[in-house]
């Protein structure tokens, strides 16, 4: 396993029309290590996100300028084809949004489309394995034909995980995946989140502090489109660099 | 730290648990003047006083660290709020027991006033209270004040404290070999003295505090 | 302290008026519409409740004589028949006037018989047979018999003959299914909506054909697969403009294109469907849009999220959940073309239609032009025949909104 960043950001900024939401963002992304994004609302950290996996291309009015490269391969580049890149790096949204289909269909829909399932068994064994690593296996093995939305709001959410993987992403990006949950749901996704980092890099946004301490090993702080600070979370919870990060981290801001 | 928390709340409760040491450190200090004085004069009145005194300090330290503990659960304290509680709780047990050292002081007196006094012995001791009390207040004062210089020079005075401690030790054992009949009065003002030398190192640990609330990096003793 | 939640201020019990004057203006006008319908229906069904009932006279016809079908002189059966029944009839003028109490087809009426019942022949068997629209409408009640002669539709002697018959037991009222089985006629008594029936449906299968592809792919094309631009929005402004365009236009475009400049053949449900098409394809897009902008976001972000591309996140999300409302906005749209009659009278489906069209080239009228050509014709019986249809394209545009009610309902819960 490489001792480089997997995901390296130099110098990128983001406009939407006349606005400039990132000022120059440089960031390193350490592999299997799960690195949490924080900062107020509207700091730009799921714009940031979100131009890790080119979601951004979706807004019309949005531009990107700079370089991100993942695995060193610029992902801005002219012959870079998104559908790919998406493949390879998953996402889960704040609101839990599995396809109005069955649980079995919601997890085997990337793999048939990126053409990964060649038989049935194929499309069982996937499903299976990408369940029992989301940790919902157990609790729907029994009713893989139900539709996904008769879940509750923690497992849809664990779906929508499960279906990430399913496409063997080495990147899961999430924003705010718990905001919604209640707190033993979120429990069980920081669990998984940490069970998970063994075999993917994880990139968080997260409107909770204490989420981002317990959860990651390495902390941004966004604030009005920069980057304040980024280190190791354990250091950056404790002693911050930067005045403003204090501030943020202590609820002292104004 | 002109930012004041969103919550107006959280300030309170620090400033109240702030105060509290204070008091606590005032506490101390009036607590070894006193016992001090009562050793100059043979005063067992005063040294009883002192006695009684001990448990107030004591109270405050249970109170100081119901409040941190609280603060804690109910505020999640992050980088330097956090630390500035678990050098408060740490403080608190160093104050406690500084203040410990100034009532043994006190337990001594009524045994040692019923003799002579031991001009040199006791003067020598007077200077000691003096300058560990000081310390005390140089201590608390850098630590409320996050004044990084004004703690290590409080720490280098201790080394003074330590000179005064083995000077005494020399002499007292001199004084011993002189008359067997000192031997008891002696000892006593050994005693004395040794634990103001502790008080000074508790004093000593306070700083190291205040280090770690400011730098964030724990104090590394260089002996 | 305790008069705190009583209605004591003036204040409140003058908005609790206001609040029971509204719901009881909305209630006036709920009872106010239903009325309204409810005389239209009412008056609908009584003038056409009639239509299906229809006058028939018994006759002893003489077949003893013919072995075969081919032996037997149609018309003189009928007429001998008759004939026989008033045997004092002898006068030129009172035979012709007996004739006429029979509707002009009783002739092909007894060829229909014997071909479906060859056992008739050599027999002199009793048949029924159609009467005439004035014996029917003296059936129905609809001629004063009281009126003075020359003001009566019925004339004394024809008056003389149906009470004879009456007491005879020889004249009844049958269920009238040749309105619902036979083309148009210049006879009243004779005429059904059977071949207009089926020029609608073929003229709304072409429309439908042509609308819902299109419709559907325009909408997606549109919603999904363009840029917000100076240009999306001048078509779009378009569209909605052409949905308020007057039916009769597109009738002219249909003249003008389909049949002029194409050479497309006249009155055909071909052409028909095509202007029905043409006029339908705006409220599809503009529904089927509704359809597409309805579906959330999330859903096309996860499917992108994952690596789908466009198209397959159109075709594979967003279409199977947009699908219900198009297909109600599809039939909507139906129903306003089954009624829609200014347009294709432009393009000529106004012919007079008695066979039964059997395919999409050949001449036919649709139902509500129908109802308008009837609607003009100057016999009596054509009312209670045109309230019929009418109430036939009522019962067949409530259908077709329940269809698009429960196709909606049904499909509503999966989401």
């Amino acid at each position: 396993m490489s001792k480089d960043p997997i995901i390296t950001a130099r110098d990128v900024n983001v406009f939407y029309g006349d606005k400039q939401a990132l000022n120059g963002i440089s960031l390193d992304v350490p592999r299997n290590k799960v690195t949490s994004l924080i900062g107020p609302s509207g700091c730009g950290k799921s714009t940031f996100l979100r131009s890790i996996n080119r979601m951004n291309d979706l807004v019309d009015i949005c531009r990107v300028e700079g370089e991100i490269t993942v695995e060193g391969k610029n992902i801005y580049d002219k012959n870079v084809d998104v559908v790919a890149l998406r493949a390879h790096i998953g996402m889960v949204f704040q609101k839990p949004n599995p396809f109005p289909k069955s649980i079995f269909e919601n997890v085997i829909y990337g793999p048939k489309i990126h053409g990964m399932i060649k038989s049935k068994t194929d499309a069982e064994e996937v499903v299976e394995t990408s369940l029992k690593r989301a940790g919902l296996w157990k609790e729907v093995a029994d009713r893989l034909q139900e539709p996904g939305t008769s879940l509750s709001g923690g497992q849809q959410q664990r779906l929508c995980i499960a279906r990430a993987i399913a496409v063997q992403p080495s990147i899961i990006l999430m924003d705010e995946p718990a905001s919604a949950l209640d707190p033993i749901a979120t429990a069980v996704i920081e669990e998984l989140i940490d069970e998970l980092r063994k075999k993917y890099t994880i990139i968080i946004v997260t409107h909770s502090m204490q989420q981002a301490a317990r959860v990651s090993q390495r902390t941004a702080f966004f604030h009005m489109g920069d980057l304040v600070e980024a280190g190791p979370t354990k250091e950056l919870f404790t002693t911050p660099q930067d005045q403003r990060t204090q501030n943020y981290i202590s609820g002292r801001i104004g | 730290m002109e930012h004041t928390h969103i919550v107006s709340r959280f300030d309170k409760d620090v400033k109240r648990i702030e105060s509290l040491l204070l008091k606590m450190a005032q506490l101390a200090i009036s607590q070894l003047v006193n016992a001090t004085k009562a050793l100059e004069n043979h005063d067992t009145g005063l040294s009883e006083l002192v006695i009684l005194g001990d448990k107030e300090i004591n109270a405050l330290e249970t109170r100081i660290d119901e409040l941190s503990v609280r603060l804690i659960a109910q505020r999640q304290p992050m980088a330097e709020d956090l630390r500035r509680v678990v050098s408060t709780l740490k403080i608190t047990t160093n104050i406690e027991r500084f203040a410990d050292y100034a009532k043994t002081m006190a337990v001594r007196v009524p045994a040692l006033a019923s003799g002579d006094q031991v001009d040199s012995a006791t003067k020598t001791i007077l200077r000691m209270s003096a300058l560990v009390a000081t310390m005390l207040h140089d201590a608390l004062q850098a630590f409320l004040t996050h004044d990084l210089e004004l703690a290590s020079a409080t720490r280098l005075r201790d080394q003074s404290v330590d000179q005064m401690n083995s000077a005494l030790f020399r002499e007292m054992l001199t004084y011993m070999m002189e008359n067997p009949r000192n031997i008891e009065a002696a000892t006593h003002l050994l005693f004395i003295a040794k634990n103001l030398e502790r008080a000074g190192d508790q004093v000593c640990n306070i700083t190291e505090q205040v280090s770690f609330l400011v730098t964030g990096e724990i104090f590394e003793n260089q002996d | 302290m305790t008069d705190l939640f009583t209605n004591a201020s003036g204040h409140l019990r003058a908005r609790h008026r206001a609040e029971w004057r509204f719901r009881w203006l909305g209630r006036l006008a709920i009872m106010f519409s239903i009325g309204f319908l409810a005389i239209m229906l009412i008056s609908i069904t009584n003038l056409g409740k009639g239509a299906l009932s229809r006058a028939e006279i018994q006759l002893t016809v003489d077949l003893s004589e013919a072995g075969s079908l081919e032996d037997v002189n149609l018309k003189k059966a009928v007429r001998n028949a008759l004939f026989a029944t008033f045997p004092e009839v002898t006068d030129r003028g009172d035979k012709r006037a007996l004739l006429k109490l029979l509707s002009a087809d009783s002739g092909y009426e007894l060829e229909r018989m014997i071909e479906a019942n060859p056992a008739l022949l050599g027999q002199e068997p009793s048949l029924w047979f159609t009467a005439s629209d004035d014996i029917d409408m003296y059936e129905k009640g609809a001629i004063d018999a009281n009126l003075p002669e020359d003001r009566r539709r019925l004339k004394d002697n024809t008056l003389s003959w149906v009470r004879a018959l009456e007491d005879t037991g020889a004249l009844r009222s049958v269920f009238n299914t040749a309105f619902f089985t036979s083309g148009d006629s210049r006879e009243p008594e004779l005429a059904g909506i059977f071949s207009a029936l089926i020029g609608s449906i073929l003229s709304l299968t072409v429309c439908f054909a042509l609308s819902f592809p299109l419709g559907i792919m325009a909408a997606l094309s549109l919603e999904e697969f363009s840029k917000k631009s100076r240009w999306s929005d001048f078509i779009e402004v378009n569209i909605n403009n052409l949905a308020a365009v007057p039916s009769i236009v597109f009738g002219l475009l249909g003249m003008a294109v389909f049949l002029n400049a194409f050479g497309l053949p006249r009155s055909s449900p071909l052409v028909g469907g095509m202007v029905l098409a043409l006029m339908t394809l705006p409220t599809i897009i503009i529904a089927s849009r509704a359809a597409l902008r309805s579906v959330p976001p999330s859903i096309r972000e996860a499917a992108l999220g994952m690596g789908a591309t466009r198209v397959q996140t159109t075709f594979h999300h967003v279409l199977p959940l947009a699908m219900p409302g198009m297909l109600t906005g599809a039939i909507v749209g139906m129903a306003r073309a089954l009624g829609e009659t200014a347009p294709l009278i432009m393009i000529g489906m106004v012919a007079f239609i008695v066979d039964v069209p059997q395919g999409f080239t050949d001449a036919a009228t649709s139902l509500p032009v129908q109802i308008f050509l009837w609607a003009d014709s100057p016999e009596r019986a054509f009312l209670e025949k045109t309230s019929a249809a009418i109430l036939v394209l009522l019962g067949l545009l409530i259908v077709m909104n329940l269809v698009a009610i429960v196709l909606r309902k049904k499909f509503e819960r999966r989401f």
